[in-house]
């Protein structure tokens, strides 16, 4: 019998000690806070019952001011008033203008109709009695088969400067309960009148798809088995992207392209591009580097808000379904290459990004989705938007290819201090590259460090000149600029790294 | 404490009050106006007496008091020998009640000098054993063992199924809150301590316990106290599992314990044995270590170990993580005792990853939880020499995993508890015999012919078979010596036999005196038993129904018992959730073969109770539902009839039952999901049991059909608080609840109830609504079409046809909408009807040839669109071949009158109407239905299948050109097919388009 416990616990521990009160941070903000410094992020309200498991985005003008449509994956698509225009209401309101989509994973407006790829077929969605409602659903096509497997998803369409749209379709995984189907992970081109075609092969997860302003068609992919690393790659005509579950479509006489081989297991795709033997083959234009760049990019948008949206005119943004954030793309034309570096843009947001769309007046709208696949963030599916403050953020703006020498010419948003630009150690570098491989993704492999030989700096304080050896074709090229400061010296970069995948040299 | 725990059954059996068999008390009913307080004051102490011992059996076997006395019937034999200790059957037999003490078994072998009765005895159990019907059945005993865990069980069984309503309970409710072991501990701690605990029920006894009027007093019929030597633990366990089998009139019920709670109670009830096999305090090294496996364990850590069940028990020598079944994701918790050497201060030192606790003496000494990697946390306590109850346990999420305890104190250096400071109750006991041998079959000498025909004889000479079924006809002689009638006893002065001191029994002069008196004047037995009201009441006071039940200001668990009635605490259903229901107007309550169910206690919804309908076989309830539905259909003043329900009284019922309506579903579950608050019986029992006169007095105010119903009224003064429904009418409220509840296991889920699977459930009762879906056995793109008509369609876009049309329930989008969905989904009701293959419409001329498929007629059909329209109608547009079709599917209802062969009324069905074009020259034919045949209604209408339901409905136009044709469908033989050869005309004049239209309609 216990006649009394005195409770003596906890003494062979002691918790770690509160993190002290930096007496700098009234001077020097964290990292989140300088994020929010530019760019502002809002959450939209939802009305009780309403599951806005964003799909797909588009902004057209409604009665009051510009309405937001959003497809979701419950297959309804809202109207949502009060939230895209310059102020946000208070209480946006909802209205369900069509349902009865199957998982629509894209929006595009055209003209008055909207398009949208469901799972079964590319529908045309019109209003033709003026009540807002879009209570007419055209098939354009339902060429494709599906076979009831959940991971058989489509994206887009996008719209090609022919007038044809562009979709993406995804690889089954698991059960498919009314039977295999071809055409799976391909481009499809479809002619407003439904005529298809069948454009890229070998596609894995491609949850993004959108046309640049130069009218080329680029896609988004999901790193996993045959997809080394998650990446942005130009949908060349014909062009192959390396995974093989498809490929035997490219038997059939649909497929109006010189037929693909398909890559061999293990290979360094440096060495797959370097050897010639795969000439359908499309390197990617960028790598997104696992874990460090998110996971899951899907939708993009190319920024041309005049600078409405800050400093990062013409550049990608790139939503990334797991991370909760949105990268940052800018892209240079070598050849017939077009590759360029990623940056970490914005973090922290409600839950994982999946759609972005630009409002009239430059903000960037977030649609928001991770049912069934899980993401960052404190929410499972959201609407929320990103508003340029006016302030800019101390950032590397582009990360090119040098002309003349073997390197790369660096150019920030703001002043940096040109001691620091010109101090070697400033900088690291460290190339790699990934494998072709049924596992699912590839390490990062054949790594380097090229040396750094010199760091010229801008004589307007904006950029320097960074001239090394080593640099490797087919390698995604890392730099961390971490010991760049601003012109005061007060501040470093927001985010000090730069990932260039270098496909072809100047 | 004022027993000892674990002391044989005898000790505790001898506790006063619960002796029993004679009961005394009042001898009549009451004066008219007073409520009863003793059973006997509803069932006389006399009927009492010859209802238990049957006594008519021998003296009116065919009377009508007996029927109406409801008496005790003899066990049945078969398998006697099998079931009961060979040794303790000749010694009741030899002596009843000197071995059970209040047995109501006669002493017929009162009249033989000693040596003869034991030498009958003999005879009797010899041929018992010997004969095949009542020798064992059960197969040779094997070696019997007990458990701890069973023995607790057990004991928690006994005392919250329903037990203690008859036998009373053999422990405070305030002790089993504690383990046998631990009672133990404490025990001997304070004997140790050289105080003795006060028994704390005699401080609650001193409190004067509020009675309700009409509560009757506990009248415990105590459990035998021969038990022990009776049975065996397998024995009692297979009596247990079905009483009712073995005492066939049900006064014994079966509790509905499955095998192993039977077994679980038997090991409690003969926990004398199970201690047999070893002195009590044998206690074994080491420490018992349960082990547990989930995947989940990092989110509930050690709190998730009590809701799971032990993959794996062992005993183990010290406390570390050997024990494991594998390396993630499982929790250990060990139990047993510590030796203190000393009293004085100890420190207990805890490394775990991840989390632990050490519980000394049942307080929380260490708590290292959580998921950490090896971390240590100590604590101390003040413990006084001898054993203290110790207990550990652990997690482990993943990673690495590490346990170990250290300890210090006076005359302990700091180390690892050792194990023979560790101590536990075995785990297994090995069951002896009252004699300390192991238990065999005993040594019957079924050689001795004699000894078993002397039994055969002495069976049929004592009339064992007027009582006793169970002995096949022959097996015995017939029985030779009639007993006096009640006739005969009639006016008879001398005291009869089966009174006298040292006879049959041993009742005591006033019982002995009252039973004459009943016999002398048979008509005083079962007096006023000819009012079926005073019947019910004898009926529900003979069956102990008033124990648990109240009805009419009589009974319900009387406060000295109600701490052993416990409901399930998360229900937050008060006194209704543990309180077994009224009976109050329960005759008019149910639908009568429910009724009969549940008075069979074969009708479980209240999850909630712990304690279980007793089911006391068909002879226990014969005739007690009609008495009750005799007596409440009287009392009944006025008597509502079920309305006559449509899908708009439907509809509007399912919005009631809502949050935004009455509010049902706050407190009902539904379809067994729980509600939003508390968890009272499921809406989808409520129609199939209730009569619609009781549900609709339960509705109008709960208090008149049960005063104490937790239901709330749901009226304000009078008044609906919910005007938008019916404009506020409360009949007409009621009714459309009713049926709506009349949906059962097809009912839509009330709004509000957005939880589990009904997170999902697509709400059509506002708007009309539509859902892409892979569809089973149909397609992967089927849209489905719902309204709130209550008609809905699904549409296979895939082969352009509509192919399913149903009503009630659209759709739970759970497989389609939740997680990765990509299940396939089905309509969310079963009035449901598959419209056959092949299409509706095709470019094909014959009235004879059978119906081709698209393919045949190189007609691919293919969807080209669709347009939905605010009715919940919708406009499909496909292609078959050349034909371009606009079909339009609208949900309609369908009237029949009355006619020779038809049934009149009204469905809801579905109206189809087509617009086809076709090039130039086209000819098309429209096949609304295939059949195995067709009865003409007139007027372009037909019944489907013999009828009257379904009906299909052509228009008028084409009704003059439809015709019915042999056709085979599927190669089945003497099908029929309705066909309209589609009247096709140019769109214009020299236009080069044909357009045709026409439709039909479809009920079913």
């Amino acid at each position: 019998m216990i006649h009394s416990l005195a409770l003596a616990t906890l003494t062979g521990f002691s918790p770690a000690p509160l993190i002290a009160a930096n007496p700098a941070t009234q001077d020097v903000p964290t990292h989140a806070e300088r994020e929010a410094r530019a760019y502002r992020v809002t959450s939209c309200p939802l009305p009780e019952g309403v599951a806005l498991e964003v799909g797909g985005l588009e902004i057209i003008p409604g009665p009051d001011g510009p309405r937001v449509l959003a497809v979701t994956r419950r297959g309804e698509m809202w109207g949502i008033d009060g939230f895209a225009g310059r102020d946000v209401a208070e209480e946006p309101v909802f209205e369900r203008v069509a349902d009865g989509l199957h998982e629509p994973l894209g929006l595009l407006r055209d003209g008055d109709a909207l398009m949208v790829a469901c799972r079964g077929k590319l529908v045309r969605l019109t209003d033709t009695d003026g009540d807002h409602v879009y209570e007419t659903h055209d098939s354009v096509t339902d060429w494709w088969r599906i076979s009831g497997n959940y991971h058989e998803y489509n994206f887009g369409p996008a719209p090609a400067i022919d007038g044809s749209y562009w979709i993406t379709t995804n690889k089954p995984f698991g059960a498919q309960p009314f039977g295999r189907v071809t055409w799976r992970g391909y481009a499809l081109r479809i002619t407003p009148d439904g005529e298809v075609t069948p454009m890229c092969a070998g596609l894995r997860s491609p949850a993004g798809v959108n046309t640049s302003p130069t009218g080329e068609v680029f896609y988004t992919d999901n790193q996993g088995e045959w997809c080394g690393a998650s990446k942005l790659s130009l949908l060349r005509p014909g062009s192959y992207h390396g995974h093989p579950h498809g490929i035997g479509s490219t038997d059939l006489p649909e497929w109006p392209w010189p037929q693909p081989a398909a890559l061999p297991e293990g290979q360094l795709f440096s060495d797959i591009a370097a050897s010639g033997d795969f000439p359908a083959f499309q390197m990617p234009s960028v790598w997104f580097p696992h874990g460090e760049m998110g996971r899951s990019p899907a939708g993009f948008v190319w920024d041309e808000s005049r600078g409405k949206f800050g400093p990062f005119e013409g550049q990608i943004f790139v939503a990334d379904q797991y991370d909760a954030a949105v990268f940052r793309v800018d892209l240079e034309r070598i050849g017939s290459q077009w590759q360029g570096a990623c940056f970490r843009f914005r973090e922290g947001l409600a839950c994982g990004v999946i759609r972005v769309a630009f409002t009239e007046e430059g903000a960037l709208l977030l649609g928001e989705t991770d049912r069934g696949w899980g993401s960052r963030g404190s929410l499972t599916e959201g609407l929320q938007r990103l508003d340029w403050t006016g302030f800019v953020p101390f950032e590397i703006h582009t990360m090119r290819l040098l002309e003349g020498a073997p390197g790369f010419r660096l150019r920030f948003t703001s002043p940096a201090s040109a001691e620091s630009l010109a101090e070697l150690s400033s900088y690291t570098m460290e190339s790699y590259t990934y494998q072709s491989t049924q596992r699912y993704g590839s390490a990062e492999l054949s790594r380097e460090n090229p040396v750094l030989r010199s760091a010229t700096a801008h004589a307007d304080g904006l950029g320097v000149d960074l001239v090394f050896d080593g640099l490797r074709e087919g390698f995604v090229h890392e730099l961390d600029a971490s010991g760049v400061r601003s012109a005061d010296g007060s501040l470093d970069l927001l985010h000090a790294k730069g990932y260039y995948t270098l496909i072809k040299m100047r | 404490m004022s027993q000892p725990i674990l002391a044989p059954l005898a000790l505790l059996l001898a506790s006063p009050g619960l002796a029993a068999g004679v009961v005394t008390g009042l001898a009549s009913g009451l004066a008219s106006g007073d409520l009863p307080s003793e059973r006997s004051d509803i069932l006389p102490v006399e009927d009492q007496i010859i209802a238990s011992h049957d006594c008519l059996a021998c003296h009116d076997p065919e009377s009508s008091i007996r029927e109406r006395l409801d008496p005790v019937a003899a066990p049945d034999l078969n398998g006697v020998s099998g079931r009961v200790d060979h040794t303790w059957l000749v010694d009741f037999l030899a002596d009843p009640r000197g071995v059970r003490p209040g047995s109501t078994h006669p002493h017929q072998l009162a009249g033989l000098a000693a040596a003869g009765r034991q030498r009958a005895a003999e005879g009797l159990a010899a041929f018992l054993a010997a004969d095949p019907t009542t020798r064992s059945q059960v197969g040779e005993p094997g070696e019997e063992t007990s458990d701890f865990g069973t023995v607790e069980r057990g004991r928690r069984l006994f005392h919250s199924v329903g037990c203690v309503a008859c036998h009373g309970p053999l422990e405070d409710a305030y002790d089993l809150e504690i383990s046998l072991v631990e009672l133990e501990a404490e025990m001997r701690a304070a004997e140790a301590a050289g105080d003795l605990l006060e028994d704390v029920s005699d401080e609650y006894d001193e409190e004067p316990l509020l009675v309700r009027p009409g509560t009757l007093a506990p009248d415990p019929h105590a459990l035998p106290s021969d038990l022990a030597r009776k049975y065996r633990i397998s024995t009692l366990a297979s009596f247990l599992e079905d009483p009712v089998a073995v005492r066939p009139s049900g006064h014994c019920p079966s509790m509905g314990l499955e095998a192993d709670e039977a077994r679980a109670v038997s090991s409690y009830l003969l926990r004398s044995q199970s201690q047999r096999a070893a002195e009590r305090e044998d206690r074994r090294p080491g420490l018992v270590v349960k082990v547990y496996e989930a995947p989940d364990l990092q989110r509930g850590g050690l709190a998730r170990l009590d809701d799971l069940k032990p993959v794996a028990t062992e005993v183990v020598q010290e406390i570390n993580v050997d024990a494991r079944t594998r390396d993630n994701q499982f929790g250990l918790r060990f139990t047993g005792f510590l030796e203190v050497p000393t009293d004085g201060q100890y420190r207990f030192h805890l490394s775990s990853d991840d989390g632990s606790r050490l519980y000394v003496g049942g307080a929380l000494v260490v708590d290292n939880g959580g998921v950490h990697g090896t971390e240590m946390v100590s604590g101390g306590a003040d413990l006084v020499a001898g054993s203290v109850p110790i207990e550990v346990t652990f997690f482990e999420a993943s990673g690495g995993e590490v346990l170990s305890l250290e300890w210090e104190g006076p005359g302990v250096s700091r180390g690892p508890l050792t194990a023979e400071r560790l101590s536990h109750w075995p785990l297994i006991y090995r069951v002896l015999g009252a004699d300390g041998q192991p238990l065999a079959e005993p040594a019957v000498s079924t050689a001795q012919p004699q000894l078993v025909e002397r039994g055969r004889e002495a069976f049929a000479r004592l009339g064992c078979a007027t009582c006793h079924a169970g002995v096949l006809p022959g097996r015995a002689p017939e029985v030779v010596r009639q007993p006096p009638s009640l006739d005969d006893l009639y006016g008879a002065r001398r005291e009869p036999l089966c009174l006298r001191p040292d006879g049959r029994y041993d009742f005591d002069a006033e019982t002995a005196g009252r039973l004459q008196a009943a016999f002398v004047q048979p008509t005083r037995i079962a007096a006023s038993a000819a009012d079926p009201g005073v019947l019910v009441q004898r009926r529900l006071a003979g069956r102990r129904c008033y124990s648990c039940h109240r009805r009419d200001d009589i009974g319900g668990v009387h406060p000295e018992l109600q701490a052993f009635y416990v409901g399930d605490e998360e229900a937050e259903l008060g006194d209704q959730g543990r309180f077994p229901p009224t009976l109050s107007a329960v005759g008019r309550k149910f639908r009568p073969e429910v009724f009969r169910a549940a008075l069979r206690g074969e009708e479980r919804v209240r999850p909630y109770l712990s304690t279980r309908m007793p089911q006391m076989g068909a002879r226990g309830v014969d005739g007690l539902a009609e008495l009750l539905e005799a007596v409440d259909a009287k009392a009944a003043a006025e008597v509502a009839s079920a309305p006559s329900c449509d899908m708009e009284l439907t509809a509007d019922g399912r919005r009631l039952a809502g949050t935004r309506g009455l509010g049902c579903v706050q407190c009902h579950r539904f379809l067994g999901s729980d509600s939003l608050g508390v968890q009272a019986i499921d809406m989808g029992q409520m129609h199939r049991r209730l009569r619609y006169e009781w549900f609709h007095d339960l509705l109008m105010n709960p208090a008149n059909v049960d005063l104490d119903a937790r239901m709330a009224n749901l009226w304000v003064e009078g008044k609906s608080p919910v005007e938008g429904i019916a404009d506020g009418d409360i009949e007409a409220q009621i009714e459309s609840i009713w049926c709506w509840l009349g949906g059962e296991e097809n009912m839509a889920p009330p709004p509000g109830l957005e939880t589990g699977p009904w997170a999902f459930e697509v709400d059509v009762s506002e708007e009309p609504r539509t859902v892409a879906v892979f569809m089973n056995e149909v397609s992967p793109r089927v849209l489905c079409v719902g309204s709130p008509t209550g008609l809905h369609f699904a549409f296979d876009e895939q082969n352009a046809r509509l192919v399913k049309v149903w009503r009630g329930r659209f759709l739970n989008a759970e497989k389609t909408w939740k997680g990765r969905a990509g299940g396939l989904e089905m309509p969310a009701s079963a009035d449901a009807v598959d419209l056959g293959p092949g299409l509706p419409v095709l470019p094909f001329g014959s009235m004879t040839d059978s119906w081709p498929g698209a393919a045949d007629l190189d007609a691919v059909a293919r969807i080209l669109g669709r347009t939905a329209h605010p009715d919940g109608s919708m406009t499909f547009r496909y292609a078959v071949g050349d034909l371009r079709v606009e079909e339009l599917i609208r949900p309609i209802a369908v009237t029949v009158e009355e006619g020779a062969s038809t049934t009149p009324g009204t469905r809801l069905g579905v109206e189809r109407v087509f617009t086809v074009r076709a090039p130039l020259g086209t000819v098309v034919m429209a096949r609304p239905q295939a059949a195995r045949r067709f009865d003409s209604l007139g007027a372009g209408r037909w019944s489907v299948d013999g009828g009257p339901w379904p009906v299909v409905e052509v228009d008028e136009q084409s009704a003059r050109r439809a015709r019915i044709v042999d056709a085979t469908v599927d190669g089945a033989p003497s099908a029929a097919e309705l066909r309209i050869p589609v009247l096709m005309l140019p769109e214009e004049p020299g236009s080069q388009t044909l357009v045709g239209t026409f439709s039909w309609r479809y009920a079913w």
